[in-house]
């Protein structure tokens, strides 16, 4: 597998509409009402905030039992995964999620000067 | 107020071991290391991959210690601004806490970091072409 580009970076919140209206009203940016809904097969709402070439996922868990439930229980609210597109199989946005999402911890430190 | 954000430059993921780390993403994701260094000052160790217009940055400490895995994380997201100056005055503005800019490792960039984030994220925020080139050497 050759993974191509991130697709986005996945945002987990307590509070959907609050994160999003956060991010518009301070830093006008602002979620794709085109994309973004209740996705009931991860138990999540989510929405769309597009930088650039890459997209700001933010989700939140729309049930109490739910893995997006429990990493908020668990770590609050944070990065979550970073999706990507690949040239060959195996599907999209498995492998590079699943290790993402594998380390992901919440953090408050800021990010270092690149 | 407009933070004036163009995309997402870099997406820091950190770890005790950044070499072993930038290994693995590289093995298992068919990503290719592009340059390697320590940030002066603090003696970090740094790897890039960058991946279209996003750069993975991978840091960890200069000197690792033995340890029994690898543990990494995903710390923080950098945006690309337009003026790091109106960036800062409008973070500033909608109240939350910002440092001041500062020169970033790559030539002419200036770079700040927004203390805490928001919603659990750390930002930072990078201007390119925000400083004059250097003089060359006589």
């Amino acid at each position: 597998m050759k993974v191509k580009r991130i697709d986005h970076v996945g945002i987990v919140v307590k509070d959907l509409d609050a994160a999003l209206a956060t991010y518009e009203r301070n830093f006008d940016l602002q979620a794709d009402p085109a994309r973004g809904g209740e996705v009931t097969a991860f138990a999540i709402k989510n929405g769309f905030v597009p930088i650039g070439g890459t997209d700001l996922e933010f989700f939140s868990p729309t049930t109490e039992d739910g893995p997006v439930a429990k990493f908020v229980e668990e770590r609050g609210e944070g990065l979550y995964m970073i999706p990507s597109k690949s040239m060959t199989s195996p599907p999209p946005s498995t492998t590079f999620a699943a290790l993402a999402r594998a380390s992901a911890t919440q953090s408050t430190a800021s990010p270092s000067s690149p | 107020m407009t933070i004036g954000a163009t995309y997402i430059d870099h997406i820091v993921i950190s770890s005790n071991d950044s070499s072993a780390t930038a290994k693995q993403f590289s093995e298992t994701l068919g990503i290719e290391i592009k340059r390697a260094m320590v940030r002066p000052g603090t003696g970090a160790h740094l790897e890039f991959a960058k991946l279209q217009e996003v750069i993975l940055e991978f840091a960890g400490p200069g000197d690792v210690k033995p340890y029994d895995e690898v543990k990494a994380k995903l710390s923080g997201l950098v945006l690309a601004v337009t003026d790091i100056h109106a960036t800062i005055a409008a973070i500033r503005a909608a109240g939350f806490s910002v440092g001041d800019p500062h020169p970033a490792v790559q030539p002419g960039a200036l770079f700040t970091g927004m203390k805490g984030g928001t919603n659990g994220v750390p930002f930072g925020f990078i201007q390119y072409n925000a400083l004059p080139p250097a003089e060359p050497k006589a």
